[in-house]
């Protein structure tokens, strides 16, 4: 059987203020939808099924990389991932991260704000849903159990989104409108490890804007993947520091994706590397330090042992990065 | 001169543009609409079922069940798979139809005005089970304590077996100075063709049930579904359109009689709209077969100097639920077992064994993966006991002309490993140390993921095989074609009516050029009729790297015929020629004595790998590939068999992971089942192509097109072995695997 999208209405509001307003007068029953890569499939296997898709495509506001008077790198929120990858104005690191993520074609119509609002992934969630019924529903899906773990109490789905590391650790800001205003927060603020409230967010906020403030130091982004040509991160460690010019670590923000259902700031690594140089012995404290709380879980398809042992090479392999 | 020249595929344009029909592109706007219903019962007898309710959803228009099938079985090779499983038949079948074996079982169809309707009424059948043991696996089967089959005449679950008693093992042991063991498991496959399931199907004009569905063999298609509806075949016809990919997968039914049965069922009733239905991805990967998991155990003893002096070898293939053609796989993976060399004793024994678990089947290299593996790997591990380089090796021991082979009867005359060998070795430089950093290459593998320069160790490995090509083991081997000459004082014009399948391999390109050069006009001047039982004569599969040779024989000897009619002055001149090649034998059940094949081609590889022993990862840098073609009609398609049988190749040994717990596939889904991507693919391959003619070949020709598949995973394996001194006798190697041997071999 072949799955089909449920019958829903697709708006496409021309303003901020429409969208908003659409999503306020629903009631909870209208989503976002940025290039609909991640969502429309997820209706297809009836994860959600929303009486109303908002598309933002057609809210010029929202599309477009530029540098401001200050130097911050400005990206709206509908800009395609391919257009992040291949511009010139944000810093490189982002460019080859968004480079990374999934396929030339989903890359093409995927968005920016969809890639840093992406729902958290599981084995269990992500299927159709005849199998979900044969298997019993899970938390995320409205059980009262975690198939991955079932003793404990929370949702252990995880955060694939190849960009919110890269994001956090250039100490990037959101700009967030919903019907109560505008707000702006540290990206980092966004994530919650939970697999089912994974955001500090309500369903009626937009993300419109991602703002990076300039960057002089060194960067680098490392996923793990099964496929070189399509594939989610199975690890992704994002760094980004500053070094003097003897190679001394003057500020480092160390970001591990995909581990865990958000984003990890790894700060004891950090906290560790300041004022010392990138040797190896550095490197592999760090690296330790960086990955001895990781804990993932048994829920994709390489299992939780190989994920937990590559933390520590991939945290290693970026700083090795930085140093070169 | 047609032969020989890599024209552009008259098929190409379409394809590439979207304009190609492909099963699932058939269906006109009034069409109905199918769904077949799977059991999902991996083992369980059918208490009742209800289609009450179904019947009664708004648009169903009716419910194909096991009695609305006059003969309820059907199989390539045996007749021990129901059409529907059910509680009412005919009584007419041999295989009791009240129980699922199989997870994909198929329990009624439902016809519908709409895909959603037909969907809709699928979910409102109802049945009650009761639940049998199920047998998982083939260590389970081997207890026989539950059997898959009661009603089989073997009364096992190990239903088929192979024997093959060679010379005397207790001397071949005692001459032996080194001896090599290891069991292996090895690992389903699934076909994955670009295009799942699907067809379409009516009575045509002439009153023939007409179905339309992509397939390997027209012929035994409309056999298998004249026999289910109990109608003389030439009641029953079948049309290939454009088939997206087949690998084997589609040489057993998936839809070809349900839709029949629906088309007659309509028909009668008066309702003359032609029926359609098509499989998901998920449906596609459960319902139809794999290639074979298997467990192998094996020795290998060899004299100082190299020579070979016993082989024994069990073999254990898991045949899941039906037989499709897993008697005829064993007897491919029972000859491939003992390797492509001169082997005085011998004792193998070859079993196929029922399990509830998804149908092993028909897959590019046949068995010969299987036991080419193990074969290999032996001879890999047999050369580092011996401290002797891998090529020196097989040179020692290489079948040649006027060898006799493992079932102690001459080879097939035109045997050239020992050519092929020399040959891959030279182009792959294994005679120089392995070059420290990896080739440049079109394809840059991982480029997301760069293996780190210190973490990297680059290893070579090597291996070799023959394939039989054409069916073996006195299987009825035949090809028909017909050409039909216009024109006046001249030929103007050419006609081929061929049955033979192009499923994307080219063959249709290949026989217009082989008409042309068989009738002697330039190749705009044929048109092809092709695939539809209607207008030719039976041509036997696309498998078994058969069709090029059978296919050319055929269309020589019609072209001769037609010559001699143009002379009688005939005007259209027409030539009709079946062509029967040398005839094979089955082996004897005690020595396995026997001619198993008439023909064979021949294959060695070379690859490079690196291993990022860090992560686990395997990229492959530089495939050499050497096949001895005898003659290619085409060198554009034989490089291209050759590159996708690579790739191929590539996702078996290293990624593809098919989970099967309890008889349900848990990854029927591209996201889970890993499948290479562009990303993925070795780096370069060589494609060496040697033209040593087969004497009966057409201008030459040999089958090639199974041949990179059988070799590559062990030339893998053993690159990986050298890269890092472990020997894997388990794959995929996925990184986790692959981290988790090195660690065994080497605890931190
Ligand atoms: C085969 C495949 C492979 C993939 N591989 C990767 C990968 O390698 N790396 C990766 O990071 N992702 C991957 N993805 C996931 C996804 O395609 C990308 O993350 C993509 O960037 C999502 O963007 P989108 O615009 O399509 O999101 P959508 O599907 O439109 O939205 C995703 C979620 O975000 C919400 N949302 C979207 N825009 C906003 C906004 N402006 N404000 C608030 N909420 C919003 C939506 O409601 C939805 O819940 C893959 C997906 C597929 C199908």
């Amino acid at each position: 059987m072949t799955l089909r999208l449920p019958l829903f209405e697709y708006r496409t509001p021309t303003s901020l203020a429409e969208a908003v307003a659409i999503l306020s007068d629903s009631d909870g029953g209208a989503v976002i939808a940025g290039g609909g890569t991640d969502l429309f499939p997820k209706m297809k296997r009836r994860q959600t099924t929303p009486t109303t898709v908002v598309s933002l495509s057609a809210i010029p506001e929202l599309s477009g990389i530029e540098i401001d008077s200050e130097g911050n790198c400005r990206l709206g929120a509908s800009t395609p991932v391919a257009a992040v990858a291949a511009s010139e104005l944000v810093p490189a690191v982002v460019a080859a991260a968004a480079a990374e993520i999934a396929s030339p074609q989903i890359r093409n119509t995927a968005t920016l704000g969809g890639n840093l609002c992406l729902d958290t992934r599981c084995n269990y969630i992500d299927m159709p849903e005849l199998w979900r019924e044969a298997s019993g529903h899970c938390l995320k899906d409205g059980g009262d159990t975690c198939w991955v773990a079932p003793r404990g109490d929370r949702c252990w789905a995880i955060s694939s989104t190849d960009l919110a590391p890269v994001v956090i650790a250039l100490n990037g800001t959101l700009r967030l409108v919903g019907p109560r205003g505008e707000r702006e927060t540290p990206a980092e603020a966004l994530y919650r490890n939970d697999g089912i409230d994974y955001h500090d967010r309500s369903d009626d906020e937009i993300l419109t804007q991602v703002m990076l403030p300039p960057f002089g130091g060194r960067a680098t982004y490392r996923k793990l993947r099964r496929r070189g040509s399509i594939d989610f991160p199975l690890v992704g460690v994002a760094a980004a520091a500053h070094l003097d010019d003897r190679g001394t670590v003057g500020s480092i923000r160390l970001v591990v994706g995909a581990v865990a259902s958000a984003p990890l700031r790894a700060t004891a690594a950090e906290e560790f590397l300041v004022g010392r140089q990138l040797t190896d012995e550095v490197i592999e404290e760090a690296a330790r330090l960086a990955s001895h709380h990781v804990r993932p879980q048994d829920n994709t398809d390489t299992g939780s042992r190989y994920r937990k042992w590559m933390t520590p090479v991939f945290v290693t392999r970026a700083l090795q990065d930085l140093r070169a | 001169m047609s032969i020989g020249d890599p024209m552009i595929r008259p098929d190409a344009r379409a394809k590439v543009t979207g304009e190609a029909r492909y099963p699932d592109d058939l269906a006109p706007a009034d069409a109905l609409h199918a769904q077949v219903v799977f059991s999902n019962q991996p083992h369980a007898r059918m208490v009742s079922m209800d289609t009450t309710a179904a019947a009664a959803v708004p648009g169903v228009v009716m419910i194909l069940t096991s009695a609305d099938v006059p003969v309820n079985e059907y199989g390539l090779t045996m007749f021990d798979q129901p059409v529907f499983i059910g509680l009412e038949t005919t009584g007419r079948s041999r295989v009791p139809a009240d129980v699922s074996r199989w997870e994909a079982d198929h329990i009624a169809l439902v016809v519908a005005e709409s895909p959603e309707a037909a969907t809709a009424g699928a979910e409102a059948i109802e049945v009650e089970w009761e639940p049998l043991p199920v047998v998982a696996d083939i260590e389970a089967a081997l207890t026989d304590e539950v059997l898959v089959h009661p009603e089989h005449e073997s009364g096992s679950n190990s239903y088929y077996g192979l024997r093959i008693r060679k010379g005397d093992m207790a001397h071949g042991w005692e001459q032996a100075d080194v001896v090599v063991e290891g069991t292996y498991h090895l690992p389903h496959q699934e076909h994955a063709y670009l295009q799942p399931e699907a067809g379409m199907a009516y009575v045509d004009e002439q009153g023939r049930v007409t179905v339309e569905v992509p397939g390997q063999w027209a012929h035994e298609d409309q056999e298998q579904i004249a026999h289910a509806l109990d109608l003389p075949p030439e009641r029953v016809r079948v049309i290939y359109p454009e088939i997206g990919g087949a690998f084997g997968g589609r040489e057993d039914m998936s839809l070809q009689i349900v839709l029949a049965l629906a088309a007659r069922a309509l028909h009668e009733r008066g309702d003359s709209r032609p029926v359609t239905s098509r499989w998901s991805r998920e449906e596609s990967i459960v319902g139809h077969h794999k290639r074979h998991r298997g467990i192998i155990t094996a020795r290998l003893g060899a004299t100082r100097e190299g020579k070979i002096t016993a082989v024994e070898a069990r073999v254990h293939l898991d045949a899941g639920a039906y037989n499709y053609t897993s008697n005829k796989v064993l007897g491919n993976c029972h000859l491939a077992v003992a390797g492509a060399y001169e082997v005085p004793n011998a004792h193998i024994d070859s079993h196929a064994v029922y399990t509830n678990s998804t149908p092993g089947g028909a897959f590019r290299g046949f068995g010969g993966p299987q036991g080419g593996f193990v074969a290999e790997t032996q001879m890999n591990k047999l050369a580092e006991a011996l401290g002797m380089d891998p090529v020196e090796l097989r040179r020692r021991n290489a079948l040649r002309e006027g060898s006799i082979g493992i079932t102690q009867t001459p080879m097939p005359p035109g045997v050239t490993l020992p050519e092929v060998i020399e040959a891959c070795s030279e182009a792959a430089g294994m005679d120089q140390p392995l070059a420290p950093e990896a080739p440049d290459g079109p394809f840059t593998p991982f480029p997301t993921l760069p293996p780190e320069p210190i973490a990297v160790k680059r290893g070579r490995g090597f291996a070799a095989a023959f394939k039989n090509v054409g069916f073996s083991y006195g299987f009825p081997e035949r090809c028909e074609a017909e050409i039909r000459l216009h024109g006046d004082d001249r030929i103007e014009r050419v006609e081929l009516f061929h049955a033979g399948a192009e499923v994307g391999q080219g063959a249709h390109t290949v026989d217009l050029q082989m008409a042309a050069d068989a009738v002697g006009v330039p190749v705009e001047m044929v048109e092809g009729h092709f695939s539809d039982t209607a207008t030719s004569g039976d041509s036997g599969s696309a498998s078994a790297s058969r069709l090029t040779w059978m296919s050319g024989n055929s269309i020589l000897g019609a072209a001769e015929e037609a010559h001699k009619a143009w002379l009688e002055g005939d005007r259209p001149a027409v030539g009709h020629f079946r062509f029967v090649p040398p005839p094979t034998t089955t082996l004897d059940p005690e020595t396995g004595e026997g001619v198993p094949n008439f023909t064979y081609g021949y294959v060695a590889q070379a690859v490079e790998v690196s291993v990022d022993i860090e992560t686990g990862h395997i990229t492959v840098d530089r495939v050499v590939s050497t096949h001895d073609v005898g003659r290619a009609i085409n060198r554009a398609l034989v490089e291209g068999q050759i590159q996708g049988g690579v790739v191929q190749g590539q996702g078996y040994v290293l990624s593809e992971n098919l989970v099967v717990e309890n008889g349900h596939i848990l990854n029927p889904r591209l996201s889970g089942y890993l499948i290479p991507g562009i990303g993925d693919i070795p780096g370069r391959v060589d494609s060496v192509v040697l033209e040593l003619a087969d004497p009966l070949g057409p201008w030459g020709a040999r089958g090639m097109a199974e041949m990179p598949m059988i070799t590559y995973a062990p030339a893998v394996i053993a690159a990986v072995h050298d890269a890092t001194g472990v020997w894997f006798d388990e794959f995929p190697l996925t990184p986790s695997r692959v981290l988790a041997g090195l660690e065994e071999a080497a605890p931190h």
